[in-house]
Protein backbone atom coordinates (compact mmCIF):
# COMPACT_ATOMS: atom_id res chain seq x y z
CA UNK A 1 0.00 0.00 0.00
CA UNK A 2 1.20 3.44 -0.90
CA UNK A 3 1.40 6.42 1.30
CA UNK A 4 -0.75 8.31 -0.49
CA UNK A 5 -3.50 5.34 -0.43
CA UNK A 6 -2.77 4.84 3.78
CA UNK A 7 -3.62 8.43 3.56
CA UNK A 8 -6.74 8.04 1.96
CA UNK A 9 -7.68 5.12 4.01
CA UNK A 10 -7.11 7.13 7.04
CA UNK A 11 -9.18 10.33 6.51
CA UNK A 12 -11.91 7.57 4.98
CA UNK A 13 -12.14 5.70 8.53
CA UNK A 14 -11.73 8.90 11.02
CA UNK A 15 -14.64 10.90 8.68
CA UNK A 16 -16.87 8.03 7.83
CA UNK A 17 -15.86 4.77 9.24
CA UNK A 18 -19.62 3.38 8.30
CA UNK A 19 -18.87 3.78 4.39
CA UNK A 20 -15.61 1.26 4.22
CA UNK A 21 -15.69 -1.62 2.35
CA UNK A 22 -15.44 -5.04 3.70
CA UNK A 23 -11.63 -4.72 1.82
CA UNK A 24 -11.24 -1.70 3.24
CA UNK A 25 -11.53 -2.78 6.60
CA UNK A 26 -9.12 -6.27 6.23
CA UNK A 27 -6.42 -3.41 4.43
CA UNK A 28 -6.74 -1.47 8.11
CA UNK A 29 -6.84 -4.52 10.28
CA UNK A 30 -3.88 -6.32 8.26
CA UNK A 31 -1.43 -2.90 8.52
CA UNK A 32 -0.45 -2.49 12.02
CA UNK A 33 -0.35 1.29 11.82
CA UNK A 34 -3.75 1.64 10.35
CA UNK A 35 -4.90 -0.32 13.11
CA UNK A 36 -3.11 1.62 15.78
CA UNK A 37 -4.62 4.55 14.49
CA UNK A 38 -8.11 3.02 14.57
CA UNK A 39 -7.74 2.01 18.25
CA UNK A 40 -6.71 5.85 19.05
CA UNK A 41 -9.99 6.60 16.82
CA UNK A 42 -12.22 4.36 18.83
CA UNK A 43 -10.71 5.21 22.07
CA UNK A 44 -11.67 9.34 21.17
CA UNK A 45 -15.02 8.45 20.06
CA UNK A 46 -15.45 6.74 23.58
CA UNK A 47 -14.27 9.73 25.46
CA UNK A 48 -16.31 12.35 23.46
CA UNK A 49 -18.90 10.27 22.11
CA UNK A 50 -22.27 12.57 21.81
CA UNK A 51 -24.50 11.59 24.56
CA UNK A 52 -28.72 11.63 24.20
CA UNK A 53 -30.63 13.98 26.44
CA UNK A 54 -31.85 11.35 28.82
CA UNK A 55 -35.83 11.71 29.64
CA UNK A 56 -36.25 9.71 32.40
CA UNK A 57 -39.90 9.16 32.51
CA UNK A 58 -39.83 8.44 28.98
CA UNK A 59 -37.36 6.06 29.66
CA UNK A 60 -39.28 4.45 32.54
CA UNK A 61 -42.07 4.01 30.60
CA UNK A 62 -40.43 2.21 28.21
CA UNK A 63 -39.10 0.04 30.68
CA UNK A 64 -42.49 -0.77 32.43
CA UNK A 65 -43.33 -1.63 28.98
CA UNK A 66 -40.70 -3.82 28.07
CA UNK A 67 -41.44 -6.02 31.23
CA UNK A 68 -44.93 -6.20 30.47
CA UNK A 69 -44.22 -7.69 27.20
CA UNK A 70 -41.53 -10.41 28.64
CA UNK A 71 -44.43 -10.57 31.12
CA UNK A 72 -47.18 -11.31 28.51
CA UNK A 73 -44.76 -13.43 26.49
CA UNK A 74 -44.40 -15.57 29.60
CA UNK A 75 -48.50 -15.76 30.12
CA UNK A 76 -48.90 -16.94 26.39
CA UNK A 77 -46.55 -20.00 27.50
CA UNK A 78 -48.39 -20.73 30.23
CA UNK A 79 -51.45 -20.50 28.62
CA UNK A 80 -50.55 -22.98 25.75
CA UNK A 81 -48.99 -25.38 28.66
CA UNK A 82 -52.45 -25.21 30.13
CA UNK A 83 -54.28 -25.89 27.06
CA UNK A 84 -51.85 -28.70 26.31
CA UNK A 85 -52.09 -30.22 29.51
CA UNK A 86 -55.84 -29.83 29.33
CA UNK A 87 -56.38 -31.78 25.97
CA UNK A 88 -53.77 -34.89 27.28
CA UNK A 89 -55.55 -34.64 30.09
CA UNK A 90 -58.80 -34.80 28.03
CA UNK A 91 -57.46 -37.64 25.85
CA UNK A 92 -56.38 -39.88 28.78
CA UNK A 93 -59.61 -39.73 30.16
CA UNK A 94 -61.72 -40.87 26.86
CA UNK A 95 -59.11 -43.64 26.88
CA UNK A 96 -59.37 -44.89 30.17
CA UNK A 97 -63.16 -44.77 29.32
CA UNK A 98 -62.89 -46.48 26.33
CA UNK A 99 -60.80 -48.83 27.46
CA UNK A 100 -63.13 -49.58 30.46
CA UNK A 101 -66.00 -49.78 28.38
CA UNK A 102 -64.24 -52.46 25.34
CA UNK A 103 -63.14 -54.47 29.21
CA UNK A 104 -66.97 -54.51 30.00
CA UNK A 105 -67.94 -55.98 27.06
CA UNK A 106 -65.02 -58.73 26.91
CA UNK A 107 -66.07 -59.05 30.42
CA UNK A 108 -69.11 -58.56 31.56
CA UNK A 109 -69.25 -61.22 34.72
CA UNK A 110 -66.08 -59.72 36.16
CA UNK A 111 -67.45 -55.74 36.21
CA UNK A 112 -70.58 -57.15 38.59
CA UNK A 113 -69.58 -53.72 40.48
CA UNK A 114 -69.88 -51.64 37.87
CA UNK A 115 -73.45 -50.82 36.89
CA UNK A 116 -73.07 -48.70 33.34
CA UNK A 117 -70.89 -51.54 31.83
CA UNK A 118 -73.30 -54.23 33.49
CA UNK A 119 -76.37 -52.18 31.24
CA UNK A 120 -74.39 -52.22 27.87
CA UNK A 121 -73.84 -55.52 28.23
CA UNK A 122 -77.17 -56.45 29.14
CA UNK A 123 -77.91 -54.62 25.80
CA UNK A 124 -76.10 -57.15 23.66
CA UNK A 125 -77.76 -59.88 24.84
CA UNK A 126 -80.98 -58.39 25.03
CA UNK A 127 -80.70 -57.63 21.23
CA UNK A 128 -79.52 -61.28 20.40
CA UNK A 129 -82.58 -62.94 22.50
CA UNK A 130 -85.14 -60.17 20.91
CA UNK A 131 -83.95 -60.69 17.23
CA UNK A 132 -83.99 -64.47 17.75
CA UNK A 133 -87.83 -64.22 19.31
CA UNK A 134 -89.21 -61.63 16.60
CA UNK A 135 -87.32 -64.21 13.88
CA UNK A 136 -89.25 -67.36 15.71
CA UNK A 137 -92.91 -65.05 15.45
CA UNK A 138 -92.50 -64.18 11.95
CA UNK A 139 -91.78 -67.59 11.17
CA UNK A 140 -94.46 -69.51 12.64
CA UNK A 141 -97.16 -66.50 12.08
CA UNK A 142 -96.56 -64.42 8.89
CA UNK A 143 -95.09 -64.62 5.36
CA UNK A 144 -91.66 -65.92 5.69
CA UNK A 145 -89.32 -62.77 5.81
CA UNK A 146 -85.14 -62.48 5.86
CA UNK A 147 -83.71 -61.91 9.47
CA UNK A 148 -81.58 -59.59 7.26
CA UNK A 149 -84.17 -57.07 6.43
CA UNK A 150 -85.43 -56.99 10.54
CA UNK A 151 -81.67 -56.43 11.01
CA UNK A 152 -82.37 -53.27 8.93
CA UNK A 153 -83.96 -51.36 11.78
CA UNK A 154 -81.50 -52.25 14.54
CA UNK A 155 -82.67 -48.81 16.22
CA UNK A 156 -86.11 -49.72 17.10
CA UNK A 157 -85.41 -53.15 18.22
CA UNK A 158 -82.56 -52.55 20.55
CA UNK A 159 -83.52 -53.46 24.17
CA UNK A 160 -83.40 -50.32 26.84
CA UNK A 161 -80.76 -50.27 29.42
CA UNK A 162 -81.41 -50.95 32.90
CA UNK A 163 -79.37 -48.73 34.94
CA UNK A 164 -78.21 -50.09 38.78
CA UNK A 165 -81.73 -47.75 40.05
CA UNK A 166 -83.49 -49.50 37.66
CA UNK A 167 -84.43 -46.60 35.71
CA UNK A 168 -84.56 -47.11 32.06
CA UNK A 169 -82.03 -45.63 29.78
CA UNK A 170 -81.07 -45.56 26.23
CA UNK A 171 -77.98 -46.14 25.04
CA UNK A 172 -77.36 -43.20 23.01
CA UNK A 173 -78.67 -41.44 25.73
CA UNK A 174 -76.28 -43.35 28.08
CA UNK A 175 -73.30 -42.16 25.76
CA UNK A 176 -74.62 -38.80 25.42
CA UNK A 177 -74.62 -38.47 29.39
CA UNK A 178 -70.82 -39.48 29.27
CA UNK A 179 -69.78 -37.38 26.71
CA UNK A 180 -71.40 -34.34 28.71
CA UNK A 181 -69.12 -35.59 31.64
CA UNK A 182 -66.11 -35.82 30.23
CA UNK A 183 -66.65 -31.78 28.84
CA UNK A 184 -67.61 -30.84 32.34
CA UNK A 185 -64.20 -32.28 33.62
CA UNK A 186 -62.31 -30.70 30.82
CA UNK A 187 -64.00 -27.85 31.48
CA UNK A 188 -62.92 -27.49 35.72
CA UNK A 189 -59.50 -28.61 34.64
CA UNK A 190 -59.20 -25.43 32.28
CA UNK A 191 -61.04 -22.82 34.56
CA UNK A 192 -58.59 -24.36 37.81
CA UNK A 193 -55.17 -23.81 35.54
CA UNK A 194 -56.31 -20.36 34.51
CA UNK A 195 -57.14 -19.46 38.26
CA UNK A 196 -53.91 -20.60 39.72
CA UNK A 197 -52.02 -18.80 36.72
CA UNK A 198 -54.12 -16.05 37.13
CA UNK A 199 -53.65 -15.67 40.91
CA UNK A 200 -49.46 -15.55 40.39
CA UNK A 201 -49.64 -12.90 38.07
CA UNK A 202 -51.92 -10.90 40.28
CA UNK A 203 -49.39 -9.43 42.58
CA UNK A 204 -47.45 -8.08 39.87
CA UNK A 205 -50.55 -6.68 37.76
CA UNK A 206 -51.89 -4.80 40.93
CA UNK A 207 -48.17 -2.98 41.36
CA UNK A 208 -48.59 -1.93 38.06
CA UNK A 209 -52.30 -1.02 38.31
CA UNK A 210 -51.50 1.25 41.25
CA UNK A 211 -48.22 3.03 38.99
CA UNK A 212 -49.73 3.53 36.33
CA UNK A 213 -53.27 4.84 38.54
CA UNK A 214 -50.46 7.18 40.28
CA UNK A 215 -48.81 8.81 37.11
CA UNK A 216 -52.68 9.10 35.11
CA UNK A 217 -53.48 11.01 38.24
CA UNK A 218 -50.68 13.12 38.03
CA UNK A 219 -50.96 13.70 34.37
CA UNK A 220 -54.73 15.06 34.87
CA UNK A 221 -53.42 17.24 38.22
CA UNK A 222 -51.04 18.82 35.43
CA UNK A 223 -53.28 19.22 32.82
CA UNK A 224 -56.26 20.56 35.27
CA UNK A 225 -53.87 23.40 36.73
CA UNK B 1 -38.14 -9.80 42.43
CA UNK B 2 -36.75 -8.51 46.16
CA UNK B 3 -38.05 -4.58 45.65
CA UNK B 4 -41.86 -3.08 45.31
CA UNK B 5 -42.87 -1.32 42.19
CA UNK B 6 -41.87 2.16 43.71
CA UNK B 7 -38.50 1.38 45.46
CA UNK B 8 -37.56 -0.03 42.21
CA UNK B 9 -38.53 2.89 40.41
CA UNK B 10 -36.70 4.94 42.08
CA UNK B 11 -33.66 3.12 41.76
CA UNK B 12 -34.27 3.11 38.19
CA UNK B 13 -34.43 6.62 37.48
CA UNK B 14 -31.49 7.48 40.02
CA UNK B 15 -29.11 4.74 38.22
CA UNK B 16 -30.60 4.76 34.60
CA UNK B 17 -29.16 7.72 33.17
CA UNK B 18 -25.08 6.81 34.28
CA UNK B 19 -25.85 3.39 32.77
CA UNK B 20 -27.06 4.47 29.56
CA UNK B 21 -23.96 7.24 29.51
CA UNK B 22 -21.37 4.18 30.16
CA UNK B 23 -23.31 1.88 27.79
CA UNK B 24 -23.22 4.62 24.66
CA UNK B 25 -19.45 5.49 25.43
CA UNK B 26 -18.62 1.45 24.66
CA UNK B 27 -21.44 1.17 22.13
CA UNK B 28 -22.13 4.20 20.62
CA UNK B 29 -25.41 3.88 19.30
CA UNK B 30 -28.59 4.70 21.39
CA UNK B 31 -30.43 1.99 20.82
CA UNK B 32 -28.10 -0.53 21.55
CA UNK B 33 -27.17 0.82 24.72
CA UNK B 34 -30.67 1.43 25.66
CA UNK B 35 -31.16 -2.28 25.25
CA UNK B 36 -27.98 -3.02 27.33
CA UNK B 37 -28.50 -0.99 29.88
CA UNK B 38 -32.06 -1.78 30.34
CA UNK B 39 -31.16 -5.82 29.87
CA UNK B 40 -29.53 -5.10 33.31
CA UNK B 41 -32.33 -3.76 34.92
CA UNK B 42 -34.82 -6.17 34.10
CA UNK B 43 -32.09 -8.87 35.76
CA UNK B 44 -32.26 -6.47 38.94
CA UNK B 45 -36.07 -6.96 39.08
CA UNK B 46 -35.73 -10.38 38.47
CA UNK B 47 -33.41 -11.05 40.95
CA UNK B 48 -34.27 -12.97 44.30
CA UNK B 49 -32.15 -11.45 46.85
CA UNK B 50 -31.75 -7.66 47.71
CA UNK B 51 -28.34 -6.11 46.26
CA UNK B 52 -26.33 -4.53 48.48
CA UNK B 53 -24.86 -1.93 46.12
CA UNK B 54 -26.72 -0.82 43.64
CA UNK B 55 -24.59 1.57 42.13
CA UNK B 56 -21.65 -0.23 41.86
CA UNK B 57 -23.86 -3.24 40.63
CA UNK B 58 -25.44 -1.08 37.50
CA UNK B 59 -22.16 -0.06 36.51
CA UNK B 60 -20.37 -3.33 36.64
CA UNK B 61 -22.98 -4.97 34.88
CA UNK B 62 -23.85 -2.73 31.92
CA UNK B 63 -20.03 -2.98 31.40
CA UNK B 64 -19.94 -6.34 31.16
CA UNK B 65 -22.87 -6.71 29.19
CA UNK B 66 -21.35 -4.20 26.53
CA UNK B 67 -18.18 -5.87 26.38
CA UNK B 68 -20.01 -9.40 25.83
CA UNK B 69 -22.26 -7.93 22.85
CA UNK B 70 -18.99 -6.54 21.40
CA UNK B 71 -16.57 -9.35 22.02
CA UNK B 72 -19.96 -10.99 20.00
CA UNK B 73 -19.69 -8.36 16.81
CA UNK B 74 -18.07 -8.58 13.61
CA UNK B 75 -15.19 -7.05 12.65
CA UNK B 76 -16.82 -4.68 10.27
CA UNK B 77 -19.71 -3.73 12.13
CA UNK B 78 -16.99 -2.80 15.18
CA UNK B 79 -15.54 -0.20 12.32
CA UNK B 80 -18.62 0.98 11.02
CA UNK B 81 -19.66 1.97 14.49
CA UNK B 82 -15.58 2.98 15.53
CA UNK B 83 -16.02 0.67 18.65
CA UNK B 84 -12.69 -0.78 19.39
CA UNK B 85 -11.41 -4.22 17.89
CA UNK B 86 -10.09 -5.61 21.07
CA UNK B 87 -13.32 -5.70 24.08
CA UNK B 88 -11.31 -4.33 27.10
CA UNK B 89 -10.12 -6.63 30.19
CA UNK B 90 -12.96 -7.61 32.22
CA UNK B 91 -11.80 -5.29 35.65
CA UNK B 92 -10.84 -2.32 32.89
CA UNK B 93 -12.74 1.07 34.71
CA UNK B 94 -14.47 2.31 31.03
CA UNK B 95 -15.06 5.59 32.26
CA UNK B 96 -10.99 5.59 33.99
CA UNK B 97 -10.29 4.99 30.28
CA UNK B 98 -12.11 7.98 29.05
CA UNK B 99 -10.83 10.56 31.91
CA UNK B 100 -7.27 9.63 30.75
CA UNK B 101 -8.20 9.70 26.94
CA UNK B 102 -9.14 13.15 27.58
CA UNK B 103 -6.49 14.35 29.61
CA UNK B 104 -4.00 13.20 27.15
CA UNK B 105 -5.92 15.07 24.29
CA UNK B 106 -5.68 17.98 26.12
CA UNK B 107 -1.91 17.75 27.08
CA UNK B 108 -0.98 16.55 23.72
CA UNK B 109 -2.91 18.11 20.76
CA UNK B 110 -2.99 21.92 19.83
CA UNK B 111 -5.87 24.17 20.11
CA UNK B 112 -6.70 23.57 16.55
CA UNK B 113 -6.32 20.02 16.65
CA UNK B 114 -8.60 19.56 19.78
CA UNK B 115 -11.11 22.06 18.25
CA UNK B 116 -11.32 19.90 14.72
CA UNK B 117 -11.55 16.72 17.16
CA UNK B 118 -14.31 17.74 19.17
CA UNK B 119 -16.26 18.87 16.04
CA UNK B 120 -16.24 15.36 14.44
CA UNK B 121 -16.23 13.15 17.52
CA UNK B 122 -18.34 15.01 19.69
CA UNK B 123 -20.77 17.05 17.63
CA UNK B 124 -20.63 14.30 14.95
CA UNK B 125 -20.25 16.86 12.25
CA UNK B 126 -18.56 15.68 8.66
CA UNK B 127 -15.81 16.59 7.44
CA UNK B 128 -17.04 19.47 5.03
CA UNK B 129 -19.75 20.73 7.99
CA UNK B 130 -16.42 21.10 10.85
CA UNK B 131 -14.77 22.86 7.82
CA UNK B 132 -17.48 25.50 7.33
CA UNK B 133 -18.14 25.93 10.84
CA UNK B 134 -14.37 26.51 11.95
CA UNK B 135 -13.82 28.33 8.28
CA UNK B 136 -10.97 26.30 7.32
CA UNK B 137 -10.79 24.03 4.40
CA UNK B 138 -11.82 20.40 4.25
CA UNK B 139 -8.05 19.54 4.01
CA UNK B 140 -7.38 21.42 6.87
CA UNK B 141 -9.74 19.25 8.83
CA UNK B 142 -8.21 16.32 7.50
CA UNK B 143 -5.03 16.91 7.92
CA UNK B 144 -5.15 17.96 11.55
CA UNK B 145 -7.07 15.12 12.70
CA UNK B 146 -4.88 12.40 11.04
CA UNK B 147 -1.99 14.49 13.47
CA UNK B 148 -4.11 14.23 16.42
CA UNK B 149 -4.65 10.70 16.05
CA UNK B 150 -1.14 9.69 15.18
CA UNK B 151 -0.13 11.70 18.64
CA UNK B 152 -2.91 9.42 20.26
CA UNK B 153 -1.55 6.81 18.91
CA UNK B 154 1.94 6.89 20.07
CA UNK B 155 1.11 8.43 23.23
CA UNK B 156 -1.02 5.32 24.12
CA UNK B 157 2.00 2.78 22.52
CA UNK B 158 4.20 3.95 24.70
CA UNK B 159 1.52 3.66 28.04
CA UNK B 160 1.69 -0.42 26.60
CA UNK B 161 5.40 -0.28 26.57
Amino acid sequence: MTDQQKDILIAKMLESPASLSAYEVEMIIGDEELRDIYDASSRVDSALHPMPSIDVDAEWNRFKARISRKRFALGRVLRVAAAVAAVMLVAVSVILRVERFEYVKAEPESSAHNPGARSVSKVVKDSHNLLVAVENDLQAEAPRRSVASLKKQPETNVKVVEEANGEPIDIDEYLRVQQARIDNDLALCAAEVYEDQYNQIRPMLDAFDDDYSDLDNTIQSVIMQ
Amino acid sequence: MSYTASEFETLYRQFFPSAMRLAMSMLHDENEARDAAQEVFVRMWESEGAIDNPAGFVMRSVRNTCISRIRHLDIRDKVHQRIMLEAPPDDCDIEQMNQATRAAMDRLLTNRERQMVEKVYSEGLSYKEAAVSLGVTVSAVNKNLVAAMKKLRNHFKNIEI
